[in-house]
């Protein structure tokens, strides 16, 4: 936020600024053309000249070698960055968010299911290496459909894209990393949720129409479920307002 | 074919649950409360909604002050709201869109009129009720073929023959009070079949036809302390929803025929059973 009141151009997580412009040019970063992102297949690309450039920034590198999905993963709260070897700009997207939200209009979403949205929409082709695909745009409007009946509260997920086909996964872990659950979108109009678990449990998988709001929302307001997207206690999803982060609820007079 | 409940495993399409106080609220103090950081972060699309009214009298039409209130809501893609709480004039009003099951819906909604009962109360101790009314709204949409009502819908003490006998589109609307331990509570039960296309009259059922059953419940009395109300009694707020969805499924139980009242899963059928 405060990038904003400062009279020079400035590095803004590594995004150059065009401040003269205003906080409208902020839109227009994420409007821009996403030619030469593109690092091709290179393991070390933290080294590689490109990843110094203004601009563009890349964090770790290979976490999914062998494996069909290649992982987009979210680095800080606000940011994202490609683990395997494409590259995409790290731009402040929630920050950007709330600079136009505060003009135009309130948030319709959760905001971490925006910065989701937009950052999906702005991986090039070939992200991956030669050849590979993008989250398809039908993978993407599955997304977007779903992403309406997320708790507002959820944490933001770990993402894989099927280098492929476009298809994409969404994957809450709890931090214990012995249960996650998955919606997995590929983008044929339905959304199969799955939950995996190490320590035992019999979630039962399921496959429904994104349209199919609420059924879908039943089955994302199971407990089990829910303690995996809010990353919260049983305690905490049940009764969100006696949680110790929230503002709490004012003591009742005592009544007859 | 026939009708079916709009969401497969059941029929409800609205649920709102509303507190009347005796006095207008202060938007202020909910503005100030810690609270609202928590309906802003489960309810993101914030806005004020403004009350506007007229009234006809003798002198003609006196237009009253503009009274302003605030609305913290979930929106769909579409802009509707799926979950959204109100508060403007007197009524704090929590409207349910995307009902999954009551022990869900209704603990969520407690939840927010208990917390913002319990703002407003603690900067006035003296804030009366004076209304506590739910509002279910049911639909089930023709899917063609058997385009006879009674296959849906039974005629008994909450359906009259003759409207639903006349014509394909038909409404009933009626209204009655019961009696809590002397206490009236209004009913009002609005039955349309209805077509999207339009209120022209047609002979045959539109394709897009719906029944909708809207059975509102409405307890009213003298103005009586908001704390009594949150206290864990057989009068406090919970236990009166919790009567109220009751009474509306055994009006539902009443009112539907049997296979629909096993369709949105008033009843198990008999092979679920075994």
């Amino acid at each position: 936020m405060n990038a904003l009141t400062a009279r020079e151009p400035i590095a803004w997580r590594g995004f150059p600024l065009p401040m003269s412009k205003g906080p409208n040019a902020l839109l227009s970063l994420l409007e821009a053309p996403t030619q030469d992102r593109t690092l091709g297949p290179q393991r070390q690309v933290e080294s590689h000249p490109t990843a110094r450039r203004p601009g563009y920034r890349l964090i770790g590198t290979r976490l999914v070698g062998a494996g069909r999905r290649a992982k987009l993963r979210p680095h800080y709260a606000d940011q994202f960055s490609v683990s395997d070897t494409g590259l995409v700009p790290a731009v402040n997207v929630s920050e950007t968010l709330i600079q136009n939200s505060a003009k135009t209009l309130s948030s319709t979403v959760p905001l971490a299911v925006d910065r989701l949205i937009i950052f999906l929409e702005r991986v090039p082709p070939e992200w991956a290496g030669p050849g590979t695909a993008p989250p398809s745009v039908e993978a993407l409007a599955d997304v977007l459909a779903v992403s309406y009946f997320i708790s507002p509260q959820s944490t933001m997920p770990e993402i894989e894209v099927d280098p492929d086909s476009g298809g994409v996964s969404l994957i809450w872990t709890r931090k214990d990393k012995r249960r996650s659950f998955a919606l997995i979108f590929d983008g044929d109009h339905r959304v199969v949720g799955t939950m995996a678990c190490l320590d035992g449990g019999n979630y039962k998988p399921w496959a429904l129409a994104v349209d199919q709001e609420v059924q879908i929302a039943m089955r994302l307001e199971d407990l089990d479920v829910m303690a995996l997207l809010t990353a919260q206690s049983f305690a905490q999803v049940i009764n969100p307002s006696a949680s110790s982060d929230s503002p709490g609820v004012i003591a009742l007079p005592t009544g007859k | 074919m026939g009708f079916e409940p709009i969401h497969g495993v059941h029929a409800v399409e609205t649920v709102a649950f509303t507190v009347r106080q005796d006095r207008p609220i202060d938007i202020s103090i909910l503005q100030q409360s810690a609270v609202r950081k928590l309906w802003e972060t489960e309810l993101p699309a914030k806005q004020i909604p403004q009350l506007l009214e007229t009234e006809m009298g003798p002198a003609g039409a006196v237009q009253k002050p503009v009274v302003s209130g605030l609305e913290f809501a979930n929106l769909r893609q579409n802009g509707s709201p799926a979950w959204l709480l109100r508060f403007l004039g007197t009524d704090i009003v929590v409207e349910c869109t995307r009902y999954t099951d009551w022990e869900k819906v209704s603990n969520r909604a407690l939840r927010y009129i208990r917390e913002a009962l319990s703002a407003l109360i603690t900067a006035d101790s003296n804030l009366k009720l004076s209304v506590i009314a739910m509002n279910v709204v049911d639909r089930f949409r023709y899917k063609g073929g058997d385009a006879d009502y009674r296959s849906l819908l039974k005629a008994g003490s909450f359906l009259a023959v003759g409207p639903a006998s006349k014509s394909p589109l038909w409404h009933q609307h009626s209204g009655w009070f019961e009696f809590w331990n002397g206490i009236p509570v209004l009913n009002q039960l609005n039955i349309d079949v209805q077509g999207t296309a339009g209120d022209s009259v047609v002979a045959t059922l539109p394709d897009d036809a719906s029944v909708r059953i809207q059975h509102l419940q409405e307890m009213r009395f003298v103005p009586q302390s908001a704390s009594d109300f949150l206290c864990d009694t057989s009068g406090s707020i919970e236990a009166t929803f919790s009567a109220y969805h009751i009474e509306n499924l055994r009006l539902m139980s009443k009112l539907l025929s049997l296979d629909a009242a096993i369709n949105v899963g008033l009843y198990q059928s008999s092979e679920e059973n075994s």
